[in-house]
């Protein structure tokens, strides 16, 4: 890639929020007017336990750069284990992703609640300046397969 | 011990504990051994028990594989460390009835890979093997050759620490020590350690080579669904073309669908025509799980499965702070 | 059938309107257009959520006859139920439509108008997308029984019957021993402020007895329950007649079911028999009901006594909120029988949470009641050997010697339970559905904990919360009103379904039974909450969660990545 082109090059980014926590805090950084950068795509879920792998794979494979998955913090879910539960599929997705050669910061985890307007952003800032940092996703995606 | 083995079985058809036996027995091919299902006390004759018999038998208790045994029959089940395993997995997810099974435990010293020993005579045709206690003997036209055991046995049983069934109603012989393997997923950790692109690189290589056979599910004793979600067309998850990351999705989708499930017993590696080492991926997923978890799947009957359970204060290193 | 979707975009007023370009997200979906299969409407308006946006919006749909209904504007946490509202007022049923948030998610958080724009259009494309994915769900309304099971007959169960019954509804309260009151019946004075109340708690337990609303069933327990808010079943029985089972209807359960006391005698510090002049404040509370004074087991009243606070707290890992007051009242209690009695209090940590307390220990201090802060403290009967903070040693013998053990769960706790199907937290006690957002519910609806089987407290607490679940069951159950139960639930597909009851294992609300004639898991309806757990942890993908579908979601996805 051109250096013009890295410059210019905006990456897109799944961001799955769980209903009660990480997308109320995504709201509360919205009525806050809190910027963070546009390159995130939300996809709204009950909680994190609705959250199957299969989506994160699928979503790299069809072109996002990353993937976000953000639920409450232990202890605070509205579905009282969701996100425990979540936990526990993430606890092997990612090192798994890892292993196959899949950039660690393409698929990254958090606990957002719905009063951390603020940490939402810097979670987003803090993905998105990651992926660019690895580049456009060439793994897992079909039909640019490349290392 | 073939002979205790077939002594046993026919006293448990002569005290009718048993209506039927899911054992092996010879196959037609020099190295094979065939998943026999027997119904009378002579039959026992047929059994045999040697390095060859690495089907897992468990599969044979699956709804889909059912039809071959009647529900309401006893059935008595040969079974090794592995295969022991995928019936304690099958009593935790509800697949079968403790009280209508009589387990009956070999103890296991590993199964060969036969594709292994075709790889070491470079493919030509083996017409006899036998077994001594850590070679085997191959002969064919014109060749005569020893091999060491270690370099042919099964990936699955080259670190076991569970060489027998967890939970038996008979052991044949004695059980062989368990957890006497202190490093259990050294392959793991050396891939582990290579750098990023290697891995993927590696990873490309290896599934490249995949033709999309479903041999691996098809075998695998812990892939029991009704309609796996490789046939699910809405949403398509995997597209139908042996394209790579297809491919790399549908392997890494199943493993995740065994995570915390899979008992390591290897039967998609040896049932792979394309020889790719997918244990690989799900020995990385059940060190994970054991490190992690302290869970291994297929040892305890009241162990809830591995991902539908937690502990509130786990490690949640891969959760940005 | 050809298939017309309109998508409106709401300004906000100048919210949305001044930072996202509206016409070129129009102009973009308007692209969508098909003439074979879909048709689009597009159109901005100023104030959707409006009395006149929503006006506007019931015409639109009626005279466009839309199939579907997209929605550009606010977050769904503000305005999705306005706007499932608006449908429910017209001929599309709610769930064919989808509120799409441009506002926090786009126009509030980018500056550049141009990013903001595009950031608005992928998501409104994949709102169009997954909203012709969406099926219709139908509401189903539920007929309620207003009546409550109170299970204890403590002083929490009665405040909590009472409360209901005053109410008009019907209350079987049970309890396991032969008397109402539990132990608050046995206290002659009650904290914070020493007031006697063994005539207001009598008094409210005669209330009860004669209450026309309220069954009292003594000597029973609970032995099964089965169904969802509005509508249990629950199946009770007589502790002395084994054949004795009643079966009650009801629409919502008040768990009473008290406390128990740490066994201080399993302490190895604290060496006693029952010979010893050694007693739980509880006892003192009871020989002061029964005969209106303290004495020893000779008959005597105690010279000195000492009062040992904390027995057994590291152990529970707790503290039990009231026994500092409770041993304080003592303390008093005892400078009332005779001003000459030497009364000592050993404690290490202090609980004085009530704003009357520190005057009262004040004042009792100023009596003469010394108290000794300790480091460790053992007994041998009446012996005391005890470690001040500041590590001297010291061995007292006294006349009488009072301890404070750890509250902890009332016996049989585990078991209630089962079979309530809630759960327990971490100390034994029954565990609430928010610690701080919602104390008095349970993960299942219709069933609230109250007073000490929800943890250490006092009376005072105990009734503010009977009477705060009875307010809750109030509320949620009102006498000839049906309910409307969640409809974006679980829903098994029997086809997939292999069996396993991993699902079983996940959900945290017992929605999933298990149908072993057919060998498969079937969501109960009215229980399930939608969290989709179950979804994310089924093996063979035999579990939909509705409106969260694999398709809908997985639509919106791939649009947002186009």
């Amino acid at each position: 890639m051109q250096e013009k082109d890295k410059k210019d090059w905006q990456p897109k980014i799944l961001a799955i929020l769980c209903n009660w926590c990480s997308y109320a805090g995504a709201d509360l950084a919205g009525v806050s007017r809190i910027q963070y950068p546009p390159n995130i795509r939300v996809l709204r879920v009950p909680c994190s336990g609705r959250v199957d792998p299969m989506f994160i794979m699928k979503s790299l494979q069809n072109g996002f750069d990353g993937v976000l998955v953000s639920g409450c913090h232990p202890g605070d879910c509205h579905y009282l284990s969701g996100n425990y539960n979540a936990r526990r599929k993430f606890a092997v997705l990612k090192p798994l992703l890892e292993y196959i050669g899949i950039e660690t910061e393409r698929v990254q985890f958090s606990w957002v609640s719905a009063g951390e307007g603020e940490r939402f952003a810097e979670v987003v800032t803090k993905v998105t300046n990651d992926i660019r940092k690895v580049g456009p996703a060439k793994r897992l995606v079909k039909g640019v397969v490349s290392w | 011990m073939v002979k205790a083995l077939r002594e046993e079985v026919k006293r448990l058809f002569e005290e009718k504990k048993v209506d039927l036996v899911i054992g092996w027995g010879k196959g037609s091919l020099p190295m094979t051994a065939t998943p026999i299902f027997i119904n009378k006390a002579e039959d026992a004759e047929r059994l045999i028990w040697d390095e060859t018999c690495s089907n897992n038998l468990a599969v044979y208790l699956t709804k889909d594989k059912r039809q071959l045994v009647k529900t309401d029959q006893k059935i008595g089940i040969v079974v090794k460390g592995c295969d022991g395993r995928s019936l304690v997995l099958y009593a935790v997810e509800n697949q079968i009835q403790r009280e209508n099974l009589v387990i009956i435990g070999v103890p296991c010293a590993g199964v060969i890979d036969k594709k292994k020993v075709l790889k070491h005579i470079e493919g030509k045709e083996v017409l006899s093997a036998s077994f001594e206690a850590d070679r085997m003997t191959v002969e064919g036209r014109g060749f005569k050759t020893e091999i060491a055991k270690c370099d042919v046995l099964s990936d699955s049983c080259l670190n076991c620490n569970h060489p027998n069934a967890p939970v038996f109603d008979v052991f044949i012989g004695e059980p062989r020590k368990s957890d006497s393997v202190e490093d259990v997923y050294p392959d793991v950790e050396a891939f582990e350690k290579l750098d990023s692109e290697a891995r993927w690189k590696t990873m490309v290589e290896a599934y490249s080579k995949c033709i999309r056979c479903y041999a691996c599910r098809n075998v695998c004793p812990s892939c029991y669904c009704t309609e796996c979600f490789v046939d699910q067309n809405d949403p398509q998850w995997i597209g139908k073309s042996p394209e790579i990351t297809d491919t790399l999705i549908f392997h890494l989708g199943r493993n995740l669908h065994v995570a915390g499930r899979c008992v390591e017993c290897g039967a998609c590696e040896r049932a792979c025509p394309a020889d790719i080492d997918l244990l690989k991926l799900n020995r990385k997923i059940s060190k994970e799980i054991l490190e992690r978890f302290n869970f291994t799947a297929g040892l305890d009957i009241n162990e809830k499965p591995a991902l539908a359970s937690f502990c509130e204060n786990e490690k949640q290193d891969f959760i940005m702070g | 059938m050809k298939k017309k979707v309109g998508i409106y975009i709401c300004q906000c007023g100048p919210n949305i309107a001044d930072n996202v370009d509206i016409d070129k997200i129009i102009e973009s979906v308007s692209a969508f257009n098909d003439a074979d299969d879909l048709e689009i409407v597009a159109k901005p308006y100023g104030l959707l959520c409006s009395g006149e946006g929503k006006d506007y919006l019931k015409q639109e749909i009626e005279e466009n006859g839309l199939t579907h209904l997209v929605i550009g504007a606010c977050s769904p946490r503000d305005h999705n139920n306005t706007f499932i509202g608006v449908c429910k007022e017209t001929s599309l049923n709610p769930y064919l439509y989808k509120l799409i948030n441009i506002r926090e998610h786009c126009a509030w958080i980018i500056h550049d108008k141009d990013k903001a724009t595009e950031k608005a259009i992928q998501y409104i494309r994949g709102g169009l997308r997954r909203v012709l994915y969406q099926s219709e769900l139908f509401e189903n309304k539920l007929d309620t029984n207003p009546d409550v099971l109170v299970i204890g007959g403590g002083i929490a169960g009665i405040e909590a019957a009472l409360s209901l019954a005053d109410a008009d509804r019907q209350v079987f309260l049970i309890e396991k021993t032969d008397r109402l009151g539990g132990k608050a019946a046995t206290f002659k004075t009650v904290l914070p402020k020493q007031q006697d109340a063994v005539e207001a708690i009598q008094l409210k337990i005669q209330t009860v007895q004669d209450h026309p609303h309220i069954q009292v069933m003594l000597n029973t327990r609970l032995d099964r329950i089965i169904g969802f808010l509005g509508n249990f079943e629950a199946e009770v029985r007589s502790i002395d007649d084994a054949e004795k089972m009643t079966e009650l209807k009801i629409g919502a359960m008040v768990v009473a079911s008290g406390f128990s006391l740490y066994d201080a005698s399993t302490h190895p510090d604290f060496i006693f028999s029952g010979d010893d002049e050694v007693y739980t404040a509880l006892q003192i509370e009871q020989m002061i009901a029964e005969k209106n004074q303290v004495t020893t087991r000779s008959g005597k009243a105690p010279k000195s006594v000492a009062m040992i606070h904390c027995v057994g707290r590291e152990e529970v890992g707790y503290c039990s909120q009231i026994c500092c007051n409770a041993m304080i009242k003592l303390a008093a209690r005892f400078k009332t029988q005779s001003p000459d009695t030497t009364v000592k209090v050993f404690f290490r940590d202090l609980c004085l949470p009530h704003q009357d307390d520190q005057a009262f220990y004040n004042e009792i201090k100023a009596q003469g009641v010394e108290f000794v802060r300790v480091n460790r403290i053992a007994t041998e009967g009446s012996q005391i050997k005890f470690t001040t903070m500041d590590e001297n040693e010291g061995s007292e013998l006294f006349d009488m010697v009072v301890l404070a053990p750890a509250m902890i769960p009332a016996d049989g706790t585990p078991d209630l339970a089962t079979k309530l199907g809630i759960s327990l937290h971490e100390t034994g006690f029954f565990q609430e559905a928010h610690q701080a957002i919602n104390p008095v519910a349970t993960a299942t609806d219709g069933i609230f904990i109250v007073g000490t089987a929800h943890g250490p407290r006092g009376i005072q607490a105990t009734l503010l919360q009977a009477q705060a679940a009875a307010s809750k069951i109030r509320v949620q159950l009102i006498p000839g009103e049906q309910i409307v139960p969640e409809v974006r639930v679980s829903e098994t597909l029997e086809a997939f379904c292999m069996g396993c009851k991993t699902c079983l294992e996940v959900c945290h609300y017992g929605a999933i039974v298990f149908d072993e004639d057919k060998g498969i898991s079937v969501v109960k309806e009215a229980v399930c909450r939608g969290c989709g757990n179950c979804v994310g942890s089924c093996p063979s993908g035999a579990i939909q969660l509705k409106h969260f579908t694999n398709p809908q979601l997985y639509q919106e996805m791939i649009e947002a990545v186009q």
